[in-house]
């Protein structure tokens, strides 16, 4: 059985247009799984970022994945936010992978040239970790 | 209202004819006895005749008045009680100023800010609806108009000279205004006060009603005609915006301007209208989060859609829209759309080049990792000689008490073999092996060798200490006088030839950071330290002083030397990469600049420099005793540890 540790509680908007469960994953191999639902512009984006920022040496060096399978819509600002925690990973000597990407969001990130700096799982819960 | 107005017609019609009959019949009287008994025509006849036929006209004259009148009474009637107050009104304002022959007839009410709003009714001109506001207070006019029981004859002054009755006009006890008839000269017909003062008072409620009609119908139609003209200002606006403007009704578009056209690449608004916005979107699910963003909130902000061209090439638009609801359904949305493309390669830009300078700088930090372990390879380099002769001198004593140990061995191996022999004197024969001799020496000469083993270990481990790297955030804590001492074991042969080392080392508590990285600096201070000294080629050896004492939140290291200090002209310079004074291939000039980026950058510490020219250099080392994760801290001005 996978351990599983909820850090912080998952959270969703007024709306329940949004929803963000940041998971601390203890089987082998370890890893931070960040899953992210809904609707993501400025307000989400910015939350998505920080809330990830402040946990994301709760798991040692262990990779980050960020589970983009249920979102709708996502903005600049949302591309951004994972940007930000990709180059925050990078200083940090982690690894982000993104799981999940659907068509609408991989279209956006090679539009603006920017599909070569993510790594892609096809299934946040991959054992082998080598999307690289 | 009626009754009173028939009574007022009964009295009104005794008062006239009844008079006018009576004379009439007397005149005719007299005039039948004259003519019929006397046969006669007295001459005062003629004038009691023409007086007789004068009265007959007046009275003829009169009761045509009077069918006048109960004409207009009849319509008045009518008009209070028919459906189409308006028109009946202007028919009874109109009956009523050709029937007084009136100049005028105004209707005055209270208009803004309690000025009389006046509205010529009568003659029928441009200027009927034409409001006019007096500036005159209202009341005070009113006032007036009361006080005359409220009916009064003025003449009027001024340039409109002439007779006005102003009938002040109440609803449900409030003063509403008052409708006013004048006339060039004072009218003739004497019923006419009571006649207009009962028509007025009849009158008022509609009379007001139909000037708030009258005062709502301008209003309308001022309103309609400021739409009109907002409204084409309105579309002109929209047509010249440089932003995309859609109007979408029933989920078709109706409306595209200008700017929407160019920026989707169409030439013609007939390619895009009635066509589904959807399908312009490169992603036709964004439409349903667009629409429930608009039933949610009403309106969207910045909504960002990734859009398709004519062509289709991929455009990005950046939406703000407002819903038109009917009972809670969205029937219409009015979308402005930027173009925002430029924006977002721009943005992209500036993304790819963030990651590009973060790939940059990890490269670098590791080029820096690795240039810092080749100075330090190059600095035991030019220490290799030195440590080898340091290591070679014990070594020497070690060796050369080896063996003399061994031959001790040997001796006594055979003093052991010769003691066997009973034939021989126990103490000649350790006379003879010169065992005592031994027993003094052999302590000494594994004391000495003890000694020489401990002196290679120290130097040993010193290089190992030295040459080892740690994780600077993550790392251990070093004791900086240890890392000092061991400084020292690696330069001893550098500088023991050259200057006295005095050491004044205060206990300290540990430190975070890299002791390899330190030991390298200190190292590289001591050996620069040496050469400035050595330059000098002076007779007496030089001094080089070290201490240490801990502050508030750094401790504090000095290593000053009495050698010929440094130029000031270059003393910007020497933390500076590549710069040198040493000889062409004494030095890679990266020594200092090392140091300063593994105390200031990689410690966040200081490394500061004073000097005297030709009395030596100071060089100040402050490392902090806790991290503050990456942060440079400013430069401490009182520490408490300056020495």
């Amino acid at each position: 059985m996978d351990k599983e540790i909820l850090l912080p509680p998952p959270y969703k908007n007024d709306e329940g247009s949004f929803t963000l469960t940041i998971t601390l994953k203890e089987s082998e191999p370890k890893r931070l799984l960040v899953t992210i639902g809904g609707s993501v512009s400025s307000p989400e984006a910015k939350r998505i970022y920080e809330e990830t920022i402040k946990v994301l040496g709760q798991g040692g060096k262990c990779p980050l994945i960020i589970d983009l399978g249920l979102v709708s819509y996502i903005s600049s600002s949302g591309i951004g936010a994972l940007l930000e925690i990709l180059l925050y990973t990078q200083k940090k000597g982690q690894v982000l992978y993104l799981a999940r990407v659907s068509d609408r969001i991989r279209t956006l990130l090679s539009t603006l040239g920017l599909e070569a700096f993510f790594s892609f799982l096809e299934n946040p819960e991959e054992r082998s970790l080598n999307g690289q | 209202m009626a009754s009173k107005q028939e009574n007022w017609k009964r009295v009104d019609a005794f008062q006239i004819l009844v008079p006018a009959i009576f004379e009439f019949l007397l005149i005719l009287f007299i005039l039948f006895i004259s003519l019929f008994r006397d046969h006669v025509l007295y001459p005062w006849m003629i004038p009691v005749f023409c007086f007789a036929s004068l009265l007959l006209f007046l009275m003829v004259w009169k009761i045509r008045l009077f069918e006048k009148e109960k004409e207009f009474i009849l319509t008045l009637q009518n008009f209070i009680n028919t459906e189409e107050e308006q028109k009946v009104f202007i028919d009874i304002l109109s009956y009523l100023y050709s029937f007084f022959k009136a100049k005028r007839i105004r209707l005055c009410s209270v208009g803004i800010r309690d000025k009389v709003l006046s509205l010529s009714v009568f003659p029928f001109e441009e200027e009927i609806l034409s409001a006019q506001i007096w500036n005159q207070e209202w009341e005070p006019l009113f006032e007036t108009a009361r006080s005359h029981r409220k009916i009064f004859l003025k003449k009027r002054k001024g340039m409109e000279k002439g007779y006005t009755i102003l009938i002040p006009m109440q609803y449900k006890g409030k003063n509403i205004g008052s409708l006013d008839i004048s006339w060039p000269r004072a009218p003739i017909f004497k019923g006419f006060r009571s006649l207009y003062s009962d028509v007025v008072k009849s009158l008022s409620p509609l009379l007001y009603s139909n000037f708030v009609n009258q005062q709502l119908r301008i209003s309308r139609e001022d309103y309609r005609e400021a739409y009109r003209y907002t409204e084409e200002k309105l579309m002109s606006l929209v047509a010249q915006m440089n932003d995309m403007i859609v109007f979408v009704g029933e989920g078709k578009i109706n409306y595209i301007n200008k700017a929407g056209l160019n920026f989707l690449g169409y030439s013609e608004a007939q390619e895009l209208l009635g066509v589904e916005p959807e399908l312009l979107y490169f992603f036709p699910d964004d439409r349903q989060e667009l629409l429930r963003q608009l039933k949610h909130n009403g309106q969207v902000k910045n909504f960002e859609l990734l859009l398709k061209k004519k062509n289709g090439e991929k455009v990005f638009g950046l939406l703000s829209a407002v819903g038109v609801f009917d009972k809670g359904e969205l029937k219409e949305i009015v979308g402005i759309t930027k173009d925002i493309t430029e924006r977002m390669e721009n943005e992209s830009k500036i993304m790819k080049m963030n990651l590009e300078l973060s790939r940059i700088n990890r490269k670098m930090k590791k080029t820096s990792l690795l240039m810092i372990q080749q100075e330090k390879l190059a600095a035991m380099g030019q220490l290799a000689a030195g440590i080898a002769h340091e290591i070679n001198t014990p070594l020497g004593y070690i060796k050369s008490n080896m063996n003399t140990l061994l031959k001790y061995c040997s001796s006594r191996a055979k003093l052991i073999q010769a003691l066997v022999d009973p034939s021989v004197s126990p103490e000649r024969l350790l006379e003879k092996y010169d065992y005592q001799y031994q027993e003094e020496e052999i302590p000494v000469l594994f004391e000495e060798t003890g000694e020489g083993i401990e002196r290679i270990s120290k130097i040993i481990n010193s290089l190992l200490s030295f040459s080892r790297r740690e994780q600077v955030p993550s790392g251990g804590s070093f004791d900086l006088n240890k890392c000092i001492e061991e400084s020292l074991t690696i330069a001893w042969n550098e500088l023991k030839y050259i200057a006295e080392v005095k050491k004044d080392l205060t206990d300290l508590p540990k430190i975070p950071g890299d002791k390899g990285e330190i030991g390298q600096v200190i190292l590289n201070i001591l050996i620069n330290a040496g050469q400035a000294i050595k330059s000098q080629n002076r007779k007496n050896p030089g001094l080089i002083r070290i201490s240490t004492k801990p502050g508030k939140k750094y401790v504090h290291c000095r290593i000053c030397d009495d050698g010929p200090g440094i130029p000031k002209e270059i003393r910007m310079k020497i933390f500076d990469a590549f710069f040198t004074t040493k000889p062409k291939g004494a030095g890679t000039g990266l020594g200092l600049s090392i140091s300063y980026d593994i105390v200031e950058k990689k410690h966040e510490g200081h490394l500061r420099v004073t000097s005297e020219e030709g009395k030596g250099a100071c060089f100040k080392i402050l490392l902090p005793l806790e991290r503050s994760s990456g942060i440079v801290k400013k430069k401490p001005k009182d520490d408490g540890g300056s020495s």
